[in-house]
């Protein structure tokens, strides 16, 4: 039987107590030691009621608190839902709501969630290390918040064996880490890659390296690199596209050998010149576990590079409008099948219907299949390659933004009568949201201010441009290619 | 204050300009004006970073990576000045 996230961290503690699991710069956890902190809190939040089939919110920003977090919920059993300490309570508040979380963890008290468990409370000290969680493979291990067109988040739950699927490939097939690897854990926790970034290190005797917080991460890098001796880290290809030739020499100078990246399309030169460091792409939707596809990139890998091939236990289909497959090389969308597959979007059944489809071609009945949006070809070396959306998601610094959601509440802000958005690549200061409004003018902080009571920071816009009218094309949609062209009225940032 | 500050503060200018795209849009912008005000977000201050520390040949501090450093034109020359290994308070 596949393992669970769980079967795999106890086995390191069992094995090697006194290897250093989570490291910082003022002080570092053996297996034995992070691997109590965690049961303790796992107890404590099973006598609340959590273990197979509940999920527990955490609230906490990237630190060893989440961490200790992230590994105590999935030891009681229960999912692991992260949310931004950063964004608006109201929307946190109705994600909980929703997902049914009875507990939340949280790395400091807020006034909005009374009873909340701290995940460094003094009292854990006592509590008696009992029986632990155990859940099955089709249990889940994390539900993790993603935008929804309609105005409302969506919370994707992904079972232990799509993940355990993951980490085996990343330990067996790819190389992705090994015991004697320290990883810096550099994303947000709420994002899936984090779950990948950190259970690898855990599930194989590795170590979490885990940098300070504070102002400018990225720019930060490669110092937390050197002072925590990291080997390998995640950095987002929004990053690594346009500045990896620069950033990757230091790096590899600084003692890292292996950099992963994906969330959006890798673009960018010099990915294969910083030997021996090297960058592994990965391709995938949250709802297929974090990344089915990788590639490796080398020296014929093209600036715009290929999302790679399907690992282990993973099935990859391009298939037309019927649903029928595709010639290699011709486009088509891409539909993901396998171990990997998400359970769905929590408590929204009819939601879940419409993109995780019954799978023709699986070898048994009921197999499922997702539509990812993605419009890819499958080149001759079997490499697979990123063409963009069928629809209008876009990626915002990684993280997926349906723009219908932006929209949405835009319309429900004061004055508001129409909204478009759109990315905006030849920002003023960088690549930016822009916001294109009809109806009575108010001031950007009005509007921004609006939105940042309900959306989160990523997905607020930086620039509001009003029009007398939104541009349309001949069939009476909105016109984005002539919003691209609109000019920014010498509008200062919010 | 020295001779050798000017080209330095001429050539942030020049990247701070590439780098956040603002000339482009008609955007003027003196020492003192605060780039983060103009448009400049993290990622393209990483840009500019990594932009600063190529073009001078120089690695800056790890005390030096905050906001402030990367304020305007000026706060970045100051600190490119401070971190070059013969800085121009000699001249």
């Amino acid at each position: 039987m596949t393992p669970t996230v769980c079967d795999l961290f106890e086995r390191q503690v069992r094995d090697r107590p006194d290897a250093v699991a989570v490291r910082t710069a003022d002080r570092s956890w053996t297996y034995a030691e992070f691997g109590d902190l965690t049961a303790r809190l796992a107890v404590r939040l099973r006598r609340g009621g959590a273990g197979p089939g509940s999920v527990v919110g955490l609230i906490a920003p990237r630190g060893p608190q989440a961490l200790t977090g992230i590994v105590a919920v999935l030891r009681s059993g229960a999912a692991c839902l992260p949310l931004d300490p950063a964004d608006p309570p109201l929307r946190n508040r109705e994600i909980l709501d929703d997902t049914g979380c009875e507990q939340v963890l949280v790395a400091s008290p807020a006034d909005w969630l009374p009873g909340a468990q701290l995940i460094d409370d003094p009292t854990l000290a006592d509590e008696e290390t009992g029986p632990l969680g155990a859940p099955s493979p089709l249990d889940l291990a994390y539900a993790i918040t993603t935008s929804g067109s309609t105005g409302r988040p969506k919370v994707v739950g992904v079972p232990h064996e799509g993940i355990a699927n993951l980490l085996a490939a990343s330990f067996e097939d790819l190389d992705l880490i090994r015991p004697d690897d320290v990883m810096l854990w550099t994303l947000p926790v709420t994002v899936d890659s984090t779950m990948h970034d950190v259970l690898m290190p855990l599930c194989c005797g590795g170590c979490v390296a885990v940098p300070d917080g504070g102002e400018l991460p990225a720019t930060r890098m490669v110092h937390a690199v050197r002072a925590l001796g990291a080997t390998a880290l995640e950095i987002p290809a929004a990053v690594l596209g346009p500045y990896g030739r620069s950033l990757l020499p230091r790096l590899a100078e600084a003692g890292v050998r292996l950099v992963i990246t994906g969330g959006s399309q890798l673009d960018g030169p010099g990915l294969a010149d910083a030997d021996p460091l090297v960058v592994y792409n990965g391709y995938g939707p949250t709802e297929t576990s974090v990344a089915p596809l990788w590639h490796r990139c080398d020296k014929a890998t093209p600036r715009w590079a290929p999302i790679g091939r399907p690992i282990r236990g993973i099935r990859a289909h391009v298939l037309d409008e019927e649903l029928n497959p595709v010639p290699d090389g011709a486009d088509g969308q891409l539909y993901i099948a396998g171990a990997g597959l998400a359970r769905g979007y929590l408590g929204l059944p009819g939601r879940t219907a419409a993109v995780f489809l019954p799978d023709p071609f699986a070898d048994a009945p009921g197999g499922r299949m997702y539509a990812t949006g993605d419009r890819v070809r499958r080149g001759p070396d079997g490499e697979y390659v990123f063409l963009g959306r069928v629809d209008d998601q876009i990626k915002i610094s990684g993280f997926r933004v349906e723009i219908g959601e932006v929209e949405h509440a835009l319309r429900e802000c004061p004055g508001v009568v129409d909204a478009a958005v759109l990315p905006r690549q030849d920002a003023p200061g960088g690549a930016a949201v822009v916001a294109f409004l009809v109806g009575t003018p108010c001031p950007d902080d009005e509007i921004a201010g609006h939105l940042r009571d309900r959306l989160p920071h990523h997905m607020v816009p930086r620039f509001y441009v009003w029009l007398d009218r939104l541009p349309l094309n001949r069939p009476g949609k909105i016109d984005r290619a002539a919003l691209a062209t609109i000019p920014f009225v010498n509008a200062p940032a919010t | 204050m020295t001779v050798s500050q000017e080209p330095v503060a001429e050539t942030v200018r020049l990247i701070v300009d590439k780098q956040l795209n603002l000339s482009a849009h008609g955007y003027e912008f003196g020492a003192d004006d605060d780039l983060w005000a103009l448009g400049m977000t993290s990622l393209t201050c990483m840009g500019l970073m990594l932009a600063i520390e190529d073009t001078f040949r120089i690695e800056l501090p790890e005390e030096a990576l905050k906001e402030g450093t990367f304020r305007t034109v000026g706060t970045i020359t100051a600190a490119v000045e401070a971190a070059r290994p013969t800085s121009g308070t000699k001249v």
